[in-house]
């Protein structure tokens, strides 16, 4: 029955008729079953959740049933008459051209994957599948055309690619990470692996001397100890299970700490404090320990042996605190990545650390609901900023 | 005139790290002459010095051990110096350095002097 145009314009004689109605226009019909035949098939192009549409070889729609109706806008009044080209955007016009040559010589298109408008100009991902239609003659004289909607199918694979993009660059980020941890742990793991062949070889020396390569022995694993601490951090930040422990303190005497632990360990430091009297707050104190040793850190790593200026005050509701050097500065292209987890501004600089330093920071202060800024120009030093709340509040 | 030719050469910046290499190697019987980068130990070998063995660190700051060594290649007379790569990165970075031998940081210092002997 799906061999000829008039039948399959039949079906569409009252939108949503059943057959039964439609075959009146056939008076032609001599088989007695064929009726019943074709509204069994009028029922199921109805009832069909795809898009079901015939055209002449012109392009011209001469049937349209309710699935096109509801996938395209158009009633099946309205586009009846009208060309194919009515759903087919702008810039895919060209695609009918190519259908229609198709369907002269014969041929169907199978699965064909591409875009349709609707009425109220979305624009919807569909799978066409489109067939020639024979007249008696087996001459071709017109098509029929089922559209799937697949938009959602469409948005699904997006969201796919995107989620196996993103595991792709975590995978990538983690490899990296251990890489660079592997490196960074070498290190101290050398000295130890030194200092413990020397001591081996000084048995019977002094004992001072000796006790100098314990204490320097220690102080390695100290190393090595802090190390693994901020790799936990990166975990603990990562996995969401961070969490301050607020307590009312003095901010300025945990900065003055902070500084005398520097330059007990090198007297090459030379850290200048200016401090506001009496700053009082509620923070996370070990939390802003590590902020504080971090930045400093920082400033004596890249400092050039120069000296440090680190100052706080409060300003309204809120404490500032800058740590300033005199060193090598950072590149403006490097400004954006030394906030990145593993990132150095130099990355082939000889420093140690795992380059988490400064990603550490930033989540810490933001935890406290603050922000850390930096300003630098290359070769004349930096200054970073850290603007907390007085009052951090419990999240 | 060229210095000593049975002293060893240790090119590292991480001073502890050096440090102990050096008493090591002294108390082993070495002479030793050690430099914390790439410029300073390339300064010395244009006294000109030819040390027997040069132990040389990659990541340094000033000239790292990539830029040392090409420095070195294109003397033809350092070129003939016996090179040992200490590094902590994956030996195929140091691969490319037409060194006599790659340790991996930490060190096996037994396997390290062994080569020393066997050259100096």
């Amino acid at each position: 029955m799906w061999s000829n145009v008039q039948d399959l314009r039949a079906l569409r004689p009252v939108k949503h008729a059943p057959m039964g109605s439609a075959s009146k226009n056939k008076p032609q019909e001599t088989n007695p079953g064929a009726g019943d035949v074709a509204a069994l098939l009028a029922a199921i192009v109805d009832s069909s959740d795809d898009a079901i549409v015939s055209k002449t070889l012109d392009g011209i729609i001469t049937s349209w049933n309710p699935a096109a109706e509801k996938m395209f806008g158009y009633e099946a009044a309205e586009a009846i008459g009208q060309s194919i080209r009515l759903i087919i955007p702008p810039e895919l016009q060209a695609e009918e051209d190519y259908v229609l040559g198709q369907l002269r010589q014969g041929e169907k298109i199978d699965h064909f994957e591409t875009t349709r408008q609707t009425k109220d100009g979305r624009r919807l991902n569909i799978s066409l599948t489109i067939s020639p239609v024979r007249n008696a003659e087996g001459v071709v004289i017109g098509a029929s055309k089922i559209a799937r909607d697949i938009t959602a199918k469409k948005q699904m694979e997006r969201e796919r690619e995107a989620a196996l993009e993103r595991l792709s660059e975590a995978l990538a980020g983690r490899d990296e990470f251990i890489a660079i941890a592997a490196h960074e742990l070498r290190n101290p793991l050398n000295v130890l692996m030194l200092l413990w062949q020397l001591m081996d070889r000084t048995q019977g020396h002094s004992s001072a001397s000796r006790e100098s390569l314990i204490e320097r022995s220690r102080s390695q694993l100290a190393r090595l100890s802090s190390l693994v601490d901020r790799l936990l951090d990166v975990a603990r930040i990562r996995s969401g299970t961070f969490d301050l422990y607020l307590e009312n303190f003095e901010l300025g005497s945990l900065i003055r700490q902070v500084a005398n632990r520097f330059e007990l360990e090198s007297p090459e430091n030379h850290i200048s404090v200016q401090l506001e009297p009496h700053i009082e707050g509620t923070w996370d104190r070990l939390r802003l320990d590590q902020v504080m040793t971090n930045l400093v850190s920082n400033a004596v790593k890249f400092g050039l042996e120069k000296s440090i200026f680190v100052t706080a005050s409060v300003n309204d509701d809120q404490v500032i605190i800058t740590v300033r050097d005199e060193g090598v500065g950072i590149s403006s292209e490097d400004f954006a990545r030394i906030f990145k987890r593993f990132e150095r501004a130099n990355a082939r600089s000889h420093n140690e650390g795992l380059g988490m330093g400064l990603w550490i920071t930033q989540q810490i202060v933001q935890a406290h609901g603050g922000v850390v800024m930096v300003q630098s120009e290359l070769g004349k030093g930096s200054t970073f900023t850290v603007r907390l709340p007085l009052r951090t509040k419990k999240v | 005139m060229i210095s000593d030719q049975d002293e060893i050469m240790v090119v590292e910046d991480e001073r502890e790290s050096r440090d102990y290499l050096v008493q090591i190697l002294q108390l082993e019987g070495f002479k030793v002459v050690a430099f914390g980068n790439g410029a300073e130990a390339l300064n010395y070998l244009h006294q000109p010095a030819s040390p027997c063995l040069i132990i040389l660190d990659m990541r340094m700051p000033v000239m790292d051990g990539t830029k040392f060594r090409s420095a070195m290649l294109q003397d033809p007379r350092l070129a003939k110096i016996p090179v040992v790569v200490i590094t902590a990165f994956e030996p195929p970075m140091a691969a490319s350095l037409a060194a006599l031998r790659v340790f991996r940081k930490p060190i096996d210092v037994g396997a390290l002097l062994d080569t020393v002997r066997e050259i100096c």
